[in-house]
């Protein structure tokens, strides 16, 4: 649900701002980083492919987040400058929203568990940023990215029950517990704009 | 150019503190969505269920245990309800001639027209010579302690009745992760619990069981594991008034009973245990092979012992193997070679044959060099857990039920029969 109201958010702002505009510049955002949350400091590598024109930036986002597990993002992003500050340096916000998608095999089995199962869930994330751009109307510039995210996976555990006369074959009635898990995290990345 | 270079600062500053000293005010949401089977106990008197081991018609197969054969018959236990006898003349038609109802049951045992079962905590002796007559004769009660469910021993346990509940908890444990379907119980408060199981090989007038059997009949005496770390020798010359008269602190985790020469072998989760039989009723230790944490049957020969390991399933450890040691002295085994498998379990040998359990297949190799074995052909069957090989006819339990080939031809043997579960073959 939030992931649709998000692509119906990005399409009207890109059409919107569309409307106005006649021409539409590639631009890449690519960023290496920090996800910091209740269970410590992990990894983060994105990139952010789009157009934009004016102060505004639309593209199509992924990469790798390891907060808790290993997950691949994909989503959409907008994001505007500040101030007028388009190919000149200047503070931008963004907004991000998609699926993360579980990436990641070899996970031990926690005691009594036969096996572990991961579903794709939200991801989400919007912040403030500063471009630090090499030139005046230069689109090449630096990034340094802060924002608040949310990853949500889900887990099936399954396992055999305990049984009473546990000389097999002893009942095989597979049973699971569902895992939600509802990732809050700041995100910082340092990068590269061109 | 400085105040850009200003901005900067303060930018990787902000950022810096922010997540140095936010993530602290983060939490995650963790929400748990839990089955639990609440169990309730369904009780009877012990003389009516006594009384009614009396040889029912052949019942429908549900979830099949450990295999015996004596004769021309098939003694297949069903966890914890009973004995089906089946009527192997003709293998390529097996018929289940009768059901002995014993709830609790595990294993079997037979010397000549007495089959010995445990029924929980109990030992039975039931006179078969006419199985769809069959009567109680003897018993020693309280024998497997560790499988008392009730204070109350008039009682027995016939059955639970489950039903699943549906808990969903928010941040279960802060990430300790819960074992899903954990039982519950509703027991009386004396409850306590246990469990054993049982099965015998030997010669003369006794049958033949499968690998993973915790009991076994040598002479007049039966051998039993009473509890995980115990050997129990239980003499039957009388088979109306079956007496304990040896228990021992034979090892650790105990499994599995297999009569070898004049010795018996305990397989156990840590290794096995070989004990002299030179006095029948005071096995001796006099030796021991250790492995790593597994669940592991044992077979052997006159040069070679077979163990298997699995882990899983409250085996522990992490080994999936076949072992081979030396057996010409097996008080001094060795470890010849191991060979990796899937899931090992039930194993057995006919010939230079070997036959080993290995979900989801069952392995045929050429033992002929135990420190070489050649694999020959391998049957689909789905968790097979225990077999017998003899006379070239392979009897296999599984989840499916009871499979019966032909190995005539080990590389290409052929299907016989099969008995699937919930049904009926007379």
């Amino acid at each position: 649900m939030r992931v649709s109201v998000l692509l119906v958010i990005a399409g009207v702002l890109f059409a919107s701002a569309a409307r106005g505009q006649t021409r539409w510049k590639y631009r890449s955002d690519n960023t290496v980083g920090v996800v910091a949350g209740e269970l410590g400091n992990f990894g983060q590598v994105q990139t952010v492919n789009g157009v934009y024109k004016g102060p505004w930036f639309f593209g199509l986002g992924t990469g790798l987040d390891y907060y808790r597990f290993r997950t691949v993002p994909l989503y959409l992003s907008v994001t505007r400058d500040l101030f007028g500050a388009s190919e000149k340096s200047g503070f931008f916000v963004d907004l991000g929203g998609g699926i993360t998608l579980p990436w990641f095999s070899g996970y031990p089995l926690p005691d009594g568990i036969v096996s572990r199962s991961f579903s794709a869930g939200f991801w989400g994330n919007g912040g403030l940023g500063y471009r630090h751009a090499l030139s005046d109307h230069s689109k090449t510039a630096f990034l340094f990215t802060i924002s608040y995210g949310i990853k949500r996976v889900t887990e099936r555990q399954t396992s055999q029950p305990v049984c009473f006369a546990c000389m097999p074959p002893e009942p095989q009635t597979t049973q699971s517990n569902d895992y939600t898990y509802l990732n809050r995290v700041l995100l910082f990345g340092i990068g590269f704009q061109f | 150019m400085r105040k850009k270079t200003n901005r900067i600062l303060l930018a990787l500053a902000i950022a810096g503190v922010s997540v140095l000293a936010l993530p602290g005010c983060l939490r995650d949401t963790v929400t748990e969505t839990h089955l639990y089977t609440l169990y309730t106990p369904v009780f009877e008197q012990k003389s009516d269920i006594l009384a009614a081991i009396n040889g029912d018609p052949g019942q429908a197969i549900v979830q099949p245990g450990q295999i015996y054969i004596k004769d021309n018959f098939i003694y297949l236990n069903d966890v914890n309800k009973g004995i089906h006898v089946i009527d192997n003349s003709d293998p390529s038609h097996p018929v289940q001639t009768a059901f002995l109802k014993i709830p609790g049951n595990s294993g079997i045992a037979i010397r000549g027209n007495i089959l010995y079962a445990d029924m929980y905590s109990d030992l039975l002796s039931i006179d078969i010579t006419s199985p769809s007559h069959a009567k109680v004769v003897g018993h020693l009660f309280q024998y497997f302690g560790y499988r008392n469910y009730f204070a109350d021993t008039s009682r027995v346990l016939t059955g639970w009745i489950t039903k699943d509940t549906t808990v969903v908890t928010l941040n279960p444990g802060r990430g300790l992760y819960l074992a899903p379907g954990t039982p519950y119980y509703t027991l009386d408060p004396a409850a306590s619990f246990a469990l054993s199981n049982s099965v015998a090989q030997t010669k003369t007038n006794t049958g033949i069981a499968g690998s993973e059997a915790m009991m076994t009949l040598i002479g007049d005496y039966l051998y039993t594991i009473p509890d995980p770390h115990s050997l129990g020798v239980i003499d039957i010359r009388d088979s109306s008034r079956p007496t304990l008269t040896t228990t021992i602190s034979a090892g650790l985790d105990l499994e599995t009973i297999f009569p070898f020469q004049d010795k018996l072998l305990l397989g156990s989760k840590e290794g096995v245990y070989v004990y002299s039989l030179a006095n029948k009723v005071v096995p001796v230790s006099v030796g021991q092979f250790k492995h790593g944490t597994a669940c592991d049957p044992v077979i052997a020969d006159e040069q070679y012992a077979y163990v298997t390991l699995h882990s899983g399933t409250g085996c522990g450890g992490s080994a999936n193997e076949l072992d081979v040691l030396s057996a010409q002295d097996i008080t001094q085994s060795s470890l010849v070679k191991t060979y990796p498998m899937n899931g090992p379990t039930g194993l057995g040998k006919d010939g230079p044959w070997l036959f080993v359990c290995d979900n989801p297949v069952v392995r045929i190799f050429d033992a002929s060099d135990p420190s070489n074995l050649k694999p020959l052909s391998s049957l689909n069957v789905k968790n097979p857990f225990d077999l017998i090989a003899i006379n070239h006819l392979l009897l296999v339990i599984g989840d499916g039920g009871l499979y019966e080939y032909d190995y005539h031809d080990p590389a290409h043997p052929v299907l016989v029969s099969h008995l699937p579960i919930n049904s009926i073959k007379s």
